[in-house]
């Protein structure tokens, strides 16, 4: 309440709605990374920079807030003051402005309206998936007792040190998880096992496959996570030498459903 | 009608555009509920690519504008005017060289130089550093080399393009650098707010470069999604070809430094030195970034910063495969 004589302080839309966004955005993230759902778009090496912009924002979000009050102008013993305030006016956000703000709350729309967004066979064919060695973006990570990966395995054929440490040779009998993709030439009992391969965000996801053959696999969908287990071979490259187009195959025993793992992209 | 109502008629159209926001955001989750975008194949990879680029850029847009806000408010003057009696002829060579220490996102890099040329630093060394910054530092150097099997050949090739370019692009922006990194911008819900206090000078950058994010992470993920990389295999063979359609790929795809060496890995069919010309161009100018420089610098500044990057990139690429051939 203003005291009488006093210009009064109101809320400028502008800045309340600044401040909403700010704070939207700075808990969204918080929210995201909290909930472990931010692994749905980046990969863990990205996240200490979003664990530093969630809390920057919900702190300015409240800086802004609190700034949020401007000087009424006008004689407030004029009974005409509210009708004539020029300063009132110029705290509305303008047509411009409202279609930033807009923007801005654009992924949040998105965001609500498909939480669970993933890359699915579609994006693998868009993205070229081959089930080629050379495919493999570099080393996985530590193999200290973890489930094989399609990223092992395909590694290993390129690395006959990696194979070695994995304890993976041709002829073994291996268990991989991934999603069904078929692609055009694909024969009735093949599909390409694939996994999306995250450096940073899904942005930069690489599809990185292996081909699985035998009977099991008829039947199956695209996008189906399923657990393939069989046989691994592949066309070693001679020591010394770089390899090029090593293709690993799966030849199945079995084929079996599974749910969608936590951690969907191999990172 | 009395004073009161009129009043409080008023009060209300105060906010009706910030109401009106929300139930067009209500009604936008609300039908694509009704038509099932939740589990649709296609809606969902376009709503991970968007947001996956929004949320992974965004942090770098903050910490961009936390340091043009820092630089903005705290700059010691003593500082500020040795930026300013710095020469062009040593100004931009030194400043592409500012992101080994200093390295800034491609996003966050816009904000801090137009902040650093508001200080006084040379305009076309604000452009070499906001060209540089994104590329030629040692994080974007070790993952180009890891990507590429711990070859360092590419990674070194990068490094020494990225910067040769943004020397020569700053040389070639010199004559309107100074307009572009001044121009005023429009449409950032702070802008009528004073200058110099930290909190609105960041608000004001980060919704500046925000809306110009989503609306290029928009067209960026549309890309992704629709477009099939192997319309590309066709031209590979071909090395000047092969060159342009990777620098237009980058410029599609809008993916940061720091990962686009582990996806032009990936194009295997193609010469070195056409992954070279992605790995240089994409931090550079992408659609996200294009959003952004139109809104900061303007249609001309922009064409200009464009084909003064774009050039060097294909002429150095074709240079790089001839030399390696």
């Amino acid at each position: 309440m203003s005291k009488p004589n006093e210009l009064p302080m109101i809320r400028s839309p502008r800045r309340v709605a600044l401040a909403g966004l700010f704070a939207l955005w700075g808990a969204t993230v918080t929210g995201l990374l909290l909930s472990g759902g931010m692994t749905r778009y980046l990969a863990p090496r990205s996240l200490p920079f979003v664990w530093i912009a969630g809390p920057v924002l919900l702190a300015i979000s409240v800086v802004l807030w609190r700034n949020s009050h401007v000087l009424h102008h006008g004689d407030p013993d004029d009974d005409m003051h509210e009708v004539s305030c020029v300063c009132r006016w110029q705290e509305a956000p303008r047509r411009a402005e409202l279609s930033t703000l807009a923007l801005m709350v654009l992924p949040l729309v998105v965001l609500t309206m498909i939480p669970t967004g993933v890359l699915g066979a579609d994006a693998a064919r868009t993205r070229g998936v081959t089930g080629d060695s050379l495919r493999a973006p570099g080393a996985p990570g530590d193999f200290d007792g973890r489930d094989l990966t399609v990223l092992d395995v395909l590694y290993a054929t390129i690395s006959p040190l990696y194979a070695e440490q994995i304890g993976l040779e041709p002829g073994d009998e291996v268990s991989l998880v991934g999603i069904v993709v078929h692609d055009d030439v694909d024969p009735e009992d093949s599909f390409l096992l694939t996994r999306f391969y995250v450096t940073c965000c899904v942005a930069d996801a690489v599809p990185i496959a292996v081909r699985v053959r035998g009977p099991p696999a008829v039947g199956a969908n695209d996008n189906d996570w399923v657990i393939a287990t069989g046989t691994i071979t592949w066309t070693e490259a001679p020591p010394g030498t770089e390899a090029t187009d090593v293709r690993a195959e799966l030849t199945l025993k079995t084929l079996e459903p599974t749910e969608e793992p936590w951690d969907i992209y191999l990172f | 009608m009395s004073t009161d109502t009129r009043a409080a008629e008023r009060q209300a159209q105060l906010w009706r555009g910030p109401l009106a926001l929300v139930v067009l955001a209500g009604l936008a989750i609300t039908v694509g509920g009704l038509l099932g975008l939740r589990e649709a194949q296609t809606a969902q990879a376009f709503a991970v690519v968007f947001l996956s680029i929004v949320l992974e850029a965004l942090p770098f847009i903050v910490l961009g504008s936390l340091v043009a806000a820092a630089v903005e408010s705290y700059a010691p003057e003593r500082v500020t005017q040795m930026l300013a009696r710095m020469p062009g002829p040593v100004a931009v060579p030194l400043a592409g060289l500012m992101g080994t220490f200093f390295p800034v996102c491609d996003c966050g890099s816009v904000p801090v130089a137009r902040r650093l040329a508001k200080k006084g630093l040379h305009p076309a060394g604000c452009v070499a550093f906001m060209l540089a910054a994104p590329v030629v530092n040692p994080i974007v150097a070790f993952s180009t080399f890891v990507a590429f099997q711990f070859r360092a050949e590419v990674a070194v090739a990068r490094m020494i393009l990225a910067y040769a370019v943004a020397v020569i692009a700053a040389w070639v922006m010199s004559p309107i650098a100074r307009e572009m990194l001044s121009r005023p911008i429009r449409g950032s819900v702070s802008e009528h707010e004073h200058q110099g206090s930290f909190h609105q000078v960041f608000a004001h950058d980060v919704m500046f470069m925000g809306r110009y994010l989503v609306v290029g992470a928009l067209g960026a993920a549309l890309i992704q999604t629709f477009i099939p990389r192997s319309i590309l295999a066709a031209v590979s063979s071909n090395i000047p070809v092969s060159i342009l359609a990777m620098m237009v790929l980058a410029a599609g795809l809008s993916i940061c430094a720091q990962a686009d060496a582990f996806v032009a890995a990936s194009f295997t069919q193609f010469h070195p030195a056409a992954q070279v010309a992605f790995l240089t161009l994409g931090p550079n100018v992408d659609l996200k970034l294009l959003a952004i420089y139109g809104g900061a610098f303007g249609a001309r500044a922009t064409r200009r910063l464009v084909a003064a990057v774009a050039l060097p990139v294909f002429v150095g690429s074709l240079w790089m495969a001839a030399f390696t051939s």
